[in-house]
């Protein structure tokens, strides 16, 4: 128990709990109270990355280096060069130099992004998806059932997304009923993420009321 | 689909009425120009853009309208017609359809004899609208020599105007509506009838010495017209004149407003109704109208209650619609808030059978804050009630794998533990952080504390001094942190070249070339094992992209319940990428019993979630069963009246 009324901790624990309330009385309905937590939250958040930002990236590999006298250096003048450009995307007559940096950030992001699909994605993903459906090899018999289950999934949902199969031969058709089953499958899928986000959202109310009866009001401990 | 005007709802073709609220759904206005089905509440087609009227096809035995057409000299007003000086019924004899001229733009014809047309206008009436427009003119315009209206009669005795002729926009021969309105120009009709009472059609009902009514005043329809003719016209200055109907004589004049199919109540008006109210100081009372049916395609329905006003726009309404149907482009010069009473009063639903409209509205408004209520005091039960059960959690697969890997750990191996997650989901990460960190720490483990996020290194920094042995960890040489670092992909990249490279001065702004851990474990691949605690799957795949698939270092994640599913993918299989995976509170759970700890706050969250979980698993049933019930309940009403 904080030994002061008026301890940074206690002033801490009650303005928390307080806003929590507030945010809590949108479920009543919109009101001024909640505008003004909800902004609290926003420009607080706001606040501390922009500082966590320049005190952590900014200033020690960039306004730092270039103060002790590295402007001349590329590997400081290069990203200062791209990173304002990105900010003179708002003025008019030089904004065609931000493109310079929106086509560094881009380039840069779906090449190593595009890199990392595929060969932490997509082919283990895949490698993993060719699973053996014979009894014995496969292991037990519940276990080969899991494999088939999976490996029709996979080819199910695959062809849910091919849409220039004729419908009119054999293998558009195929494809027709694979996709079929490839959709409930998918609503199988979203079906669990849903529960998923349900249970993640539970937890976080928990932790709330965790907060407010322990924390604040002390009646748990 | 029909959407509900009532609550917006789409309901499957055929309904008539709203699955939601129970509201009467009009049926689809078919398209007079491609039959595009549309909307009983649109105004224009939503293929072809042609202006929807009433639809039912009429007869082509009565004549156009376009046969009223006043001449050119008559575009100044009387403000008495002959008809009202003489004092018989306008429509009666000759003397009376010539002297029939009124002053307001609706009724200003001035009926020609035979002998003093130009020449007839031969319009051919539109399939379903013509009869409508034309018997209604004969309410108010009778025929040269006829006490009923005949197909000769009517194509002789009203001749179009030279003006009306050489109108550029004026079709003269066969158009689309079939009606030239040009004869609003004039002035309305003198009638000797009283303002309120019914135009007279038949003989004998004319009342001598009644007062001279007006007909409602249609300034702005000749304003309409003037435009669509391209010629401006003043608007009319004298009194409408009113014109009496008397019911025994209206014959089978019929007005359908809407579809009303034995209803209580009237349906959306197909009739254009963007129109001004005119001053209606003469039109037809409700009462009056009750009895009597006007001709053509259209039936009045004796249970609408409508008042005077709505009579006067109903009718203008009907007019104007057959002066624009066939174009493409809706009237420019009506007044957006013309004809809003009309509009209300039809497009006001019925109320839905078996319950009102307000008790309907105030249950759903109980429901939400019933339910939030309920699911509160379900979470709040193990806070306050002691429960058995939840102290010791069975642990998944994924988390005795999670547990065996850190348990096979050499002391003093260097961690990297990312901590990848805000204060947006503290109440889901932090009783992970918790435990993975006080397992690590028995296990003596050199943590290196890195993140993608801003508010990670704050974090990771609380719970180490906050954990069971985290106080004795000195730093720089049991653990560093070295906060934040942006770029995702690009940012773990650099790892690889580096912890100094790519973090100059850590987190307490010291310089990383200096701190021991560093030196022993300079980069990623002098790592053990890497830890990624994130609330999202986003994080946990960059990882496993940019350095698992590359360096092949041993990973664990850890994530909330929301990323779960999308990342399962990545642990299971013969070759996983990662080797064992928590998530959420139960994830936390789980691993407390592991660690053989007991902490009251994760027995109570594994408690309450199960509560929770079982109150929304009975509210979506209870809630699927009243909509089936409702359903099955409505279709039967429906099946019912059928």
């Amino acid at each position: 128990m904080p030994s002061s009324f008026l301890s940074p901790e206690t002033v801490g624990v009650s303005l928390a709990a307080i806003l929590t309330l507030i945010v809590f009385s949108y479920l009543w309905r919109d009101n001024a109270a909640y505008r003004l937590a909800e902004h609290v939250f926003v420009g607080t958040t706001i606040g501390y990355v922009f500082v966590m930002a320049y005190h952590q990236v900014l200033y020690p590999k960039l306004v730092g280096p270039g103060l002790a006298g590295g402007w001349s250096d590329p590997r400081i003048a290069v990203p200062a060069f791209l990173g304002l450009s990105l900010l003179l995307r708002r003025v008019g007559p030089l904004r065609w130099l931000g493109n310079w940096g929106v086509a560094f950030v881009i380039g840069a992001g779906s090449a190593l992004a595009l890199a990392g699909a595929v060969a932490g994605t997509l082919l283990p993903q895949a490698q993993a998806a060719a699973v053996p459906l014979r009894p014995g090899v496969g292991g037990d018999w519940a276990a080969v059932v899991g494999n088939a289950v999976l490996v029709v999934g996979v080819l199910a949902t695959l062809s849910y997304f091919y849409f220039t199969g004729s419908k009119r031969k054999v293998e558009g058709k195929l494809l027709e009923v694979g996709g079929s089953v490839g959709k409930w499958m998918m609503m199988v899928a979203f079906g669990a993420l849903f529960a998923s986000l349900a249970i993640s959202r539970l937890s976080l109310l928990l932790g709330r009321l965790n907060f407010l009866l322990g924390d604040w009001l002390g009646i748990i401990r | 689909m029909i959407s509900c005007p009532n609550c917006g709802r789409s309901n499957p073709d055929g309904n008539r009425f709203c699955n939601e609220c129970g509201a009467r759904l009009g049926r689809p206005v078919p398209c007079p120009n491609c039959g595009y089905e549309n909307l009983s509440t649109s105004r224009f087609c939503g293929y072809c853009g042609t202006r929807l009227s009433s639809p039912p096809a009429a007869s082509t035995e009565t004549p156009p309208l376009s046969a009223l057409t006043p001449s050119s000299d008559t575009a100044q007003p009387q403000a008495v017609s002959p008809v009202e000086a003489s004092g018989e019924a306008p429509w009666q004899g000759e003397e009376a359809s010539s002297a029939l001229v009124s002053d307001g733009p609706m009724v200003s014809a001035e009926l020609a004899t035979p002998e003093t047309t130009e020449e007839p206008a031969k319009v051919e009436p539109e399939a379903h609208f013509e009869p409508a427009v034309a018997e209604s003119a004969d309410l108010l315009f009778p025929h040269a020599g006829a006490s009923e209206p005949t197909a000769e009669s009517n194509d002789t005795a009203i001749e179009p105007s030279e003006a009306e002729v050489n109108a550029p926009n004026v079709e003269t021969e066969p158009s689309s509506d079939g009606v030239d309105l040009a004869w609003f120009e004039s002035g309305p009709v003198a009638s000797a009838e009283a303002p309120s009472t019914v135009p007279d059609l038949g003989a004998g009902s004319a009342t001598e010495g009644e007062e001279a009514s007006a007909l409602p005043d249609l300034d702005w329809l000749e304003e309409v017209t003037s435009r669509v003719a391209g010629e401006a016209s003043e608007p009319a200055t004298t009194e409408p004149v009113a014109v009496e109907l008397p019911p025994a004589a209206m014959g089978s004049l019929t007005m359908e407003i809407g579809k009303d199919e034995g209803g209580d109540s009237p349906d959306e008006a197909n009739a254009a109704a963007t129109l001004e109210p005119p001053s209606i100081a003469a039109l037809p009372s409700t009462a009056d109208l009750q009895s009597a049916r006007l001709l053509g395609s259209q039936t009045l329905v004796p249970s609408v209650a409508m008042s005077d006003e709505g009579w006067g726009l109903a009718l203008a309404a009907s007019f104007r619609t057959r002066r624009s149907r066939g174009r493409r482009e809706p009237s420019p010069s009506v007044p957006p808030s013309a004809g809003s009473l009309f509009e209300k009063l039809l497009r006001s639903p019925s109320a839905p059978r078996g319950q009102s409209g307000s008790q309907r509205s105030i249950w759903r408004r109980l429901v939400a804050p019933f339910l939030n209520l309920g699911l509160l005091a379900a979470l709040l039960i193990p806070f306050f009630i002691p429960l058995a059960g939840g102290n010791e959690v069975a642990a998944s697969t994924s988390a005795l794998s999670f547990y065996r890997t850190i348990e096979a750990l050499p002391a003093g191996s260097a961690v990297v533990v990312s901590y990848d997650w805000d204060a947006a989901t503290l109440g889901e990460m932090e009783p992970l952080s918790r435990a993975i960190t006080t397992h690590l720490l028995r296990k003596q483990a050199r943590l290196i504390y890195v993140s993608l996020v801003p508010q990670g290194p704050a974090f990771a920094q609380r719970i180490l001094s906050e954990v069971e042995g985290g106080e004795s960890y000195r730093y720089g040489e049991n653990y560093v942190n070295l906060g934040y670092l942006s770029g995702n992909e690009s940012a773990l990249v650099s790892l690889a070249s580096g912890f100094a490279r790519a973090f100059p001065r850590d987190y307490l702004d010291r310089p990383t070339s200096d701190l021991p851990l560093l030196k022993r474990a300079p980069s990623l691949r002098e790592v053990a094992l890497v830890v990624e605690i994130s609330a999202d799957d986003g994080h946990v795949v960059q990882w496993i992209q940019q350095v698992q698939s590359r360096y092949g270092t041993r990973m664990l994640g850890v994530t909330s319940m929301t990323a779960a599913p999308s990342l399962s993918p990545y642990y299971t299989g013969d070759h996983p990428q990662l080797s064992g995976f928590l998530a959420g509170t139960l994830g936390a759970s789980e691993y407390a019993s592991l660690l053989s700890q007991k902490p009251r706050y994760l027995q109570i969250g594994a408690q309450a979630l199960s509560i929770g979980i079982a109150f929304l698993i009975a509210v979506i049933v209870l809630g699927n069963v009243v909509w089936i019930v409702e359903r099955m309940t409505r279709r039967n009403r429906g099946e019912g009246n059928a």
